[in-house]
């Protein structure tokens, strides 16, 4: 059975690999951009898992990729750095502001921390649209620079691959983390802090780290995001679209490293068709959320656990079906 | 500023402040008791937006027959979600949260199809000024107001003078415990929701005339209700309301002095600044 | 032979109750101590004021010659006194290897970037090496994988000493270790605890079960209402008349 299971895990990624990379010279222009897009938002739904995995809920992510969107696009834009260095800047620039936040609020326990980093997020906002000669105000900046590397604009397609690889460069590192020592520390501390202590875990500390580099993961995709757009305006960062990261953490599942993965494709696929209809759109979310809640309460992610029991019922009926079927008359 | 400008704002912040600590107080009761964030909050208040403009607005009835309809409505909507979308889902924190995203989103979902996108709205139900102390005054604020403080005064007495207050100030404080002593947790719950979605619907009708209707003007209520508690303390029913009132003076008089949007900066800076030096709120022990 | 501990004059409030009012006792090298007393005694609140979780009113801590009655938790481990907890507390969802590989914090090289980014395996093969020799030494090496939540009771609390011992302690505190634990399992404790003395560890333990401290301990520091009523042999103890009255009717065996 286990040799089963990995085999097809494998044959999912191979085929998975397949796809990602045949992906843009298939799709179209629009659909290449949402799958562009797609692969963005990764990011920030990865990064909420780093602060879920100590504990804390970081609703503020949003906040984060806003700055290093704005970081990121007035480095390149205004002052003339180059993007790939402007993209770091900005996971950096949003990773100081985090560790500036982070060191005062989050003696404040969790639910305040939850409050304090949505109050955040609307401050980050405001002075978004407040901050003309910085940001441009409501309207918000235009001709944010293409990504490029040595000067060399990359088209649509070279576009999709760097966007690709450096995402799928960002969770391999994440990986490592959540596996390392690091991450088994810091999900001790979400379960049992007190224990934590007792081994000489310095618990503030690991907080404000797990908080810090999820600001700073948030930010790289702020300013992906503000480089694939080329515009960035403040009424993007909206209080509905971090408690979407949110939902995709959870619907995906917060127990597995793959959760907010899942939940962040499947939902962003989910909600394309719906795009014109936001009615309709908002009504099928609605109802898809209350169902996997309420018959999947581990998420997305324990679906294929869940059928397997299933599978094998199913098959066992039809096997005993069949033998009496062949036994009748006896 | 002049003493005339200074009596209309400080009125205009009461007003707010009794809309705000409706919204807040059910919204406190919910996470208080039950562990329950619920952020449907805002769009149930838009519900009772919605009743007042059919009933009200386009049916004709009487204003003072669209409010109890609508507190008994919500109330009872309340005890439905409680019972099939709540319980069902098992009692973790984030998963009932998420549940209440869901209802936010279906129930916004909804208006969108039945009321459409345009904003429309319902002329108040007095009119004229009432003089008191000098102090002109609209009639639909003193209704406002007077009804909000009838609607918290009914609750305080719910949670302080009966049976059921009883058990929930002690489910409040230590839920096997109560359990024990033969609270039933499950129509408890029931009358939990019962009681904070009727208080949010109450508090979209009272405000109706106020503001436009639309599907959407649940968000700003629920901004102000995590706003409150977070400043209140959470669970706190006396901070609900003394929050309530202190971020209706501040939008007020802050909105006169600066404008509405860096009103809003600044509501959030001196809630940081307060849960820095209390960090439990101003009167919150929770 | 200079003492590991010192405990001085320890006093701690709740409110308007004295936990502890003026407790004073010492503990040598490799000694095993037994706290004992009625519940409520303020044994578990003298356990938390020696690790840093709570401050004491009045008083000082002193180990190894330096004063630590102010530091944090986290900094009092660090310096080697490890304690158990009277509730269960686990890190339920982590595997039972995960919670004893957690207690290798301290002398940890898995936190080094370098490590975490650049290695074969991202937690040491060191580490988990150790981790499973301990759990050979606690008896749950058939249990690595499980989660740790679903361990029956015994072997929860087993573990938990597991954890601790990971942390390396010079000083262990164990917190009522042997709570719900059937005879057999009380047996593999004693045994372990004495295994840990001819180590040369030292133990403070804090216990309901008379057998087991009478068994183990060399010392015994009986406390009542806050206040050290005695201190000696076990046997000492056992015949003293003021804690025969402060047991009175609730002597367990």
């Amino acid at each position: 059975m286990r040799t089963k299971k990995s085999t097809i895990i494998l044959a999912a990624f191979i085929v998975l690999a397949i796809v990602l990379f045949t992906m843009p010279f298939v799709l179209g222009a629009y659909l290449l951009s949402v799958l562009v897009l797609l692969l963005i938002y990764i990011l920030p739904a990865m990064s909420m898992r780093v602060s879920l995995l100590a504990g804390q809920t970081n609703i503020g992510v949003v906040a984060f990729f806003a700055i290093g969107g704005y970081a990121s696009a007035i480095l390149s834009l205004k002052l003339g750095v180059p993007v790939l260095a402007a993209l770091l800047g900005g996971g950096l620039i949003a990773a100081i502001v985090g560790l500036l936040l982070g060191s005062v609020i989050m003696k404040m326990g969790d639910l305040y921390f939850l409050i304090l980093t949505w109050g955040f997020l609307e401050l980050v906002r405001s002075v978004a649209i407040k901050a003309v000669p910085l940001t441009n105000g409501p309207f918000g900046l235009v001709n944010i620079p293409p990504l490029s590397i040595g000067g060399l604009v990359l088209s649509r397609v070279p576009e999709y691959f760097f966007i690709l690889f450096f995402t799928l460069l960002v969770l391999v590192l994440l990986y490592r983390v959540e596996y390392s020592r690091l991450g088994l520390t810091w999900k001790g501390i979400a379960q049992a802090p007190s224990l934590s202590e007792s081994v000489g875990v310095n618990v503030y500390r690991f907080k404000l780290v797990s908080f810090v580099i999820s600001c700073f993961v948030a930010g790289l995709g702020g300013a992906l995001y503000a480089h694939h757009m080329g515009v960035l305006q403040p009424g993007t960062f909206t209080f509905l679209l971090a408690t979407t990261v949110i939902i995709w953490n959870v619907l995906g599942g917060v127990g597995s490293y793959w959760g907010p993965i899942v939940g962040t494709v499947f939902l962003l696929l989910l909600v394309e068709p719906l795009r014109g209809l936001a009615s309709f759109e908002m009504i099928t979310y609605a109802a898809i959320l209350i169902a996997v809640i309420i018959f999947l309460p581990g998420g997305l992610i324990t679906l294929p656990k869940r059928l397997g029991p299933l599978i094998k019922r199913l098959r066992r009926k039809g096997e005993t079906a069949k033998a009496d079927a062949e036994g009748g008359g006896t | 500023m002049s003493g005339e400008l200074f009596s209309q704002t400080l009125l205009a912040g009461v007003n707010l402040g009794a809309f705000y600590a409706l919204i807040a107080l059910g919204f406190t009761l919910m996470y208080g008791i039950m562990g329950v964030l619920n952020m449907a909050h805002g769009t149930i208040y838009m519900v009772g937006a919605m009743i007042a403009f059919y009933i009200y607005g386009q049916a004709g009835l009487s204003f003072f027959i669209a409010l109890p309809l609508a507190v008994v409505i919500t109330g009872l909507f309340g005890v439905l979600v409680e019972r099939f979308l709540i319980r069902p889902s098992g009692g973790e924190l984030l998963q009932v949260w998420l549940i209440t995203v869901a209802l936010w989103l279906g129930l916004q979902g909804v208006a969108y199809l039945v009321f459409g996108f345009i904003a429309r709205g319902v002329p108040p139900p007095v009119t004229g000024t009432t003089t008191i102390l000098g102090l002109g005054i609209s009639n639909y604020r003193l209704l406002v107001i007077g009804v909000a403080a009838v609607l918290i005064g009914g609750v305080y007495y719910l949670i302080h003078r009966t049976k059921i207050g009883l058990a929930m100030r002690a489910v409040e404080e230590d839920k096997v415990a109560a359990t024990i002593q033969g609270v039933n947790l499950n129509m408890l719950n029931g009358f939990v929701f019962l009681v904070g979605f009727a208080l949010a619907g109450a508090a979209g009708v009272l405000m109706a005339p106020a503001y436009s209707i639309s599907p959407t003007i649940g968000l700003t209520p629920l901004l102000k209700a995590f706003m409150i508690v977070a400043l209140g303390g959470m669970g706190s029913v006396p901070g609900a309301i003394a929050g309530g009132l202190l971020l209706g003076l501040a939008d007020s008089f802050l909105g006169v002095l600066f404008g509405i949007s860096t009103a809003y900066i600044l509501t959030w800076v001196m809630i940081i600044l307060i849960l820095i030096f209390r960090p439990k709120g101003l009167m919150g022990a929770y | 032979m200079s003492l590991l501990l010192e405990v001085k004059n320890i006093s701690r409030n709740f409110g308007g109750l004295a936990a502890l009012s003026g407790v004073s006792f010492d503990v040598s090298p490799g000694e095993i101590v037994g706290v004992i007393g009625p519940n409520g005694a303020g044994k578990t609140t003298l356990f938390n004021v020696i690790t840093g979780f709570f401050p004491p009113k009045q008083g000082q801590i002193i180990f190894d010659g330096e004063d630590v009655t102010k530091l944090k938790p986290h900094q009092i481990s660090r310096r080697g006194i490890i304690r158990t907890f009277q509730a269960d507390i686990l890190f339920r969802s982590l595997s039972v290897q995960q919670n004893v590989l957690t207690g290798l914090h301290i002398r940890s090289l898995g936190l080094n970037p370098k490590h975490i980014f650049f290695s074969p395996s991202p937690i040491p093969k060191s580490e988990t090496g150790i981790a499973n020799e301990i759990l050979e030494t606690i008896g749950l090496t058939q249990f690595k994988d499980y989660m740790a939540g679903d361990l029956p009771h015994g072997h929860q609390r087993m573990l938990g000493i597991g954890v601790a011992l990971a942390a390396e302690p010079k000083l262990l505190l164990l917190d009522e270790p042997v709570t719900g634990m059937n005879m057999d399992e009380i047996r593999a404790v004693i045994d372990l605890i004495h295994t840990l003395r001819e180590k040369g560890l030292t133990v403070l333990i804090v216990e309901h079960h008379i057998k087991t401290v009478m068994d183990i301990c060399h010392r015994v520091i009986v406390l009542s209402f806050g206040k050290k009523i005695a201190e000696g042999s076990p046997e000492e103890v056992r015949r003293n008349k003021d804690v025969v009255e402060a047991y009175l009717g609730t002597e367990t065996d």
